[in-house]
């Protein structure tokens, strides 16, 4: 039976490691997973009440807690939903079946004569004064799980698959949701001084001065590490305000020609390997050549990153909104020589996240800083400068496409994706990989990087390189490994580049086919699921109907992974010299819909967050400096840029519920690239679509 | 010499420096932590509250600038539009983080107070100050419009 048994029943198998319960009625469930603005712990909740048949006020929740949760190896790849999901699923049904056993053993009655109803037991459909609580005791949640207790089958589901009212963004509206609000007795305020470029070193730095200012209580110097603890968040701020004065750092050579990162990208060595190769070797006439790019982009999170350390005799407390609790104990007890018993990483939400920010990077700031001050917890958070100036970046790419077409439809279809690498988390590839234990006397240096493996959801640069058609392929990836810039995972990793291309290559191939961008896409596609989506889409979008006022439809799709959810999306457009987005409709296929609301929510924000990159995104360099200072270096969508959305979920519970998060970037970037397509009658490949971009592009046309 | 002012109703006399960032005295020294930090630059709104009831950003704006003033954070806002927007944030799903959500909440709230029927695009000004990272202005802007709907058939 084990082997059948999820993968993280089998890593955390007795029922304790999932479930406690409330002190009066309710259950708590313990999960690995973390809230990061996407909405998992309610849809993770639904999925134990449902198993148990309990209403979710009766459900709490435990999350990223190493001394209390199951290690679910962190919350990314959209996988929660799809990992965590069936674990909670056969815990749940587990608990339900002792927690059955156990009332018709103490009842001296068969169990087919029991159901139960917001946790009391019926006997015949009648209350019998026992319940769930009365017979908790009993139930040994120290024995590990069976499995021989069968889940509900998705037609008995009553509260999967519908949108509870999610309370915890009421919570939202007032003090203490964030990890931000946390205010312990005795709290000091730190910052560490962040290098002005990637590995810079510090040369100088006056301690005594900087110590002499107002309200410093300590200032660490260890190797290229600076940070000062400071008595209030005001005097900290004032203090570092003016450190700048008291430090030196290494100047970095200019560099002989000024690129941009995509440029560098495209100049850098890079290793090539195979994705996918289905044609014939043979030399071949391509009809149609073009090259795309996206440049390097930032997460952008409107809080800043943030956390609370304490160190006290040997012992490391630290609050954090990092992805993986598990993983940052480890670093910890690496970098200051701790055991790992000794270590309690506890997860608070932060701002959204998107991938791997600056979560991890502060919160070893807050532990280092914390062995200044022994007993006193320290809080450290980010200045926006840091955000935009510190964080790993997602990667620039280059993709490059050629095919040929037959009787209009492609017959050949090859395509290269450059990247450099979508992940330098902490531990991988055997390295901390964070910033301050980098920056060490005796330092942790960052492994050399290395891509997500193919074999990890398509891989990262690689990702979404096959396109979801059915035509002959040939799909090479080009990794730059060696990059002057910090690059790790951000949203959907190479799947918006990919599918950018991918999808606007679509296009200009209709367009030499002379079909419709809709009916060319349906021609090369028998997958039922991905058929639905599009048609779906083209209908909520009248996407046949003309626009008026000089407005464009295009059209975007993509299976996320080539294997989790489908999405296909519409936007219009209208350009003179700028990008107006008049309207985005998606249809999505997540399998089942735990909690439909939280996908349509999930789709929608990252239709914005991708119309985001595609229109204006892109981080500014100079040599090896990133060089915005405030937002209005980095612009993003305001509200005043935002169209009417409209999002379809088809709900299909024939198939398991697969992730959201990601889904929706790639089309959207393409639907509105493909937009701007049909309205100029000219082509921009290179994101994002700025002003500057339309401009220059109808001037050269 | 203390400063006065007036936070959610309270008189308060708050012994900081006159320089102190608005935000810092009602986070750290009131406990009001619903007010939030974003960028310190005007640039996100996160930080935004009400002074003499105009939006006021809490980062860069300082305790002097306040002094004698009546200062309403989310945590203050109360009665039926308050009400009206709270239900219709959650009936929307308005907000994913919700990071941004406390400040874009006090701007939507004076929009309530207009007392007039607004166009999605006056929705979407009154809005602008704010940045929100998760793309919830959908569901924000359908939560406002719904909650000034609300406020429509009232008021009927």
């Amino acid at each position: 039976m084990s082997e059948l048994l999820p993968e993280y029943i089998r890593t955390n198998p007795r029922l304790c490691a999932w479930f406690s319960f409330r002190d009066g009625p309710g259950i708590v469930l313990r999960t690995g997973k973390v809230e990061i603005g996407q909405g998992i712990l309610l849809a993770l909740r639904q999925i134990a009440a449902e198993e148990l048949d309990l209403p979710l006020g009766l459900v709490d929740v435990v999350s990223g807690d190493t001394a209390r949760s199951p290690d679910e190896h962190g919350t990314f790849a959209s996988l929660s939903i799809m990992t965590s999901g069936p674990a909670i699923r056969v815990a749940a049904s587990e608990l339900r079946g002792r927690l059955f056993a156990a009332a018709a053993g103490q009842m001296g009655v068969s169990e087919t004569e029991l159901s139960s109803m917001e946790g009391e037991f019926l006997r015949h459909g009648n209350p019998c004064g026992v319940s769930y609580w009365s017979v908790a005791s009993t139930v040994d949640l120290g024995a590990p799980i069976s499995g021989s207790f069968a889940p509900k089958s998705p037609d008995e589901y009553r509260l999967v698959g519908t949108s509870p009212v999610a309370e915890h963004l009421a919570d939202r509206l007032k003090g203490g949701a964030f990890i931000h609000d946390l205010a312990l007795k005795g709290m000091l305020y730190g910052r560490a001084l962040r290098q002005p470029f990637w590995g810079a070193k510090l040369v100088e730095a006056d301690l005594d001065a900087i110590r002499s200012r107002p309200g410093i209580v300590s200032a660490v110097r260890d190797g290229n590490f600076l940070g000062i603890v400071a008595e209030t968040e005001t005097t900290l701020a004032s203090a570092m305000g003016s450190v700048d004065r008291f430090v030196r750092w290494e100047v970095d050579s200019e560099p002989a020609e000024e690129l941009l990162p995509v440029e560098l990208l495209d100049r850098s060595d890079a290793e090539a390997f195979t994705v996918t190769q289905m044609l014939p070797q043979r030399e071949r006439n391509w009809q149609y050549q073009a090259s795309f790019s996206k440049p390097m982009i930032g997460h952008g999170s409107i809080g800043p990153s943030c956390a609370v350390a304490r160190s006290d005799r040997g012992a490391l407390e630290i609050w954090t909104h990092s992805q993986n609790v598990f993983a940052m104990r480890e670093q910890f007890a690496r970098v200051l020589s701790l055991t790992k018993e000794t270590i309690v990483v506890r997860h608070l939400p932060g701002a959204g996240c998107y991938g791997h920010n600056g979560a991890d990077d502060v919160a070893m700031d807050a532990a280092l800083l914390s062995r200044a001050v022994p007993g006193h917890p320290v809080r450290v958070q980010w200045s926006r400068l840091d955000e935009l100036r510190a964080e790993p970046l997602g990667s620039p790419m280059r993709v490059s496409i050629s095919a040929s077409l037959q009787d209009g439809k492609i017959d050949a279809w090859r395509l290269v994706t450059r990247s450099g690498t979508h992940v330098q988390r902490p531990g991988w590839n055997g390295e901390v990989n964070l910033l301050a234990a980098a920056a060490l006397e005796n330092p942790w240096p960052f492994a050399p990087p290395v891509d997500v493996p193919l074999a990890l959801g398509g891989g990262g640069g690689a990702k979404n390189s096959i396109a979801g058609y059915n035509f002959p392929q040939d799909v090479i990836g080009e990794y730059v490994q060696h990059f002057p810039f910090r690059l790790s995972a951000l949203r959907s990793l190479g799947a918006f580049a990919n599918v950018f291309a991918i999808e606007s290559a679509m296009d200009d191939l209709a367009l030499l086919a002379e079909r419709d961008p809709v009916a060319f896409r349906l021609d090369h596609l028998s997958d039922s699921r991905s058929r639905r989506v599009i048609e779906t889409v083209a209908a909520m979008s009248n996407w046949e109907s003309a626009s008026g006022n000089g407005g464009a439809k295009g059209i975007g799709f993509a299976q996320f992974e080539n294997e989790s959810s489908y999405c296909a999306v519409v936007s219009e457009v209208e350009v003179d010299e700028e990008v107006r987005l008049v309207g985005m409709w998606a249809a999505v296929d997540p399998g089942l819909a735990i909690d439909p609301a939280g996908v349509r929510a999930q789709v929608e924000g990252g239709m914005i967050q991708a119309a985001s990159w595609t229109l204006k995104e892109a981080v500014p360099t100079r040599g090896r400096r990133i060089t915005s200072e405030t937002w209005g270096d980095y612009p993003i969508l305001r509200f005043d840029e935002i169209p009417e959305v409209n999002v379809k979920v088809i709900s299909d519970a024939r198939f398991p519920a697969t992730g959201v998060g990601e889904v929706s970037l790639g089309p959207t970037g393409a639907a509105i690239a493909n937009g701007v397509a049909r309205a100029l009658g000219i082509r921009i490949r290179e994101l994002p679509i700025t002003r500057d971009r339309v401009v220059a592009t109808i001037m050269s046309a | 010499m203390p400063i006065s002012i007036n936070v959610n109703g309270v008189d308060r006399e708050v012994n900081e420096d006159g320089a102190t960032p608005l935000l810092h005295v009602l986070r750290n020294t009131l406990g009001l932590r619903g007010v939030r930090f974003g960028c310190g630059n005007e640039d996100c709104g996160a930080c935004t509250v009400l002074v003499d009831d105009e939006l006021f950003y809490s980062c860069t704006g300082t305790l002097d600038a306040v002094e004698g003033k009546a200062i309403v954070t989310v945590e203050g806002l109360q009665g039926p539009e308050a009400e009206a927007l709270r239900e219709a944030f959650l009936t929307e799903r308005a907000g994913q983080c919700g990071y941004c959500l406390s400040g874009i909440f006090v701007s939507a709230y004076t929009l309530m107070r207009r007392g007039a029927p607004l166009a999605r695009a006056e929705i979407k000004a009154g809005l602008n100050r704010h940045l929100c990272r998760c793309g919830s202005h959908p569901s924000i802007l359908r939560a406002v419009a719904r909650a000034l709907s609300a406020r429509e058939q009232r008021n009927v």
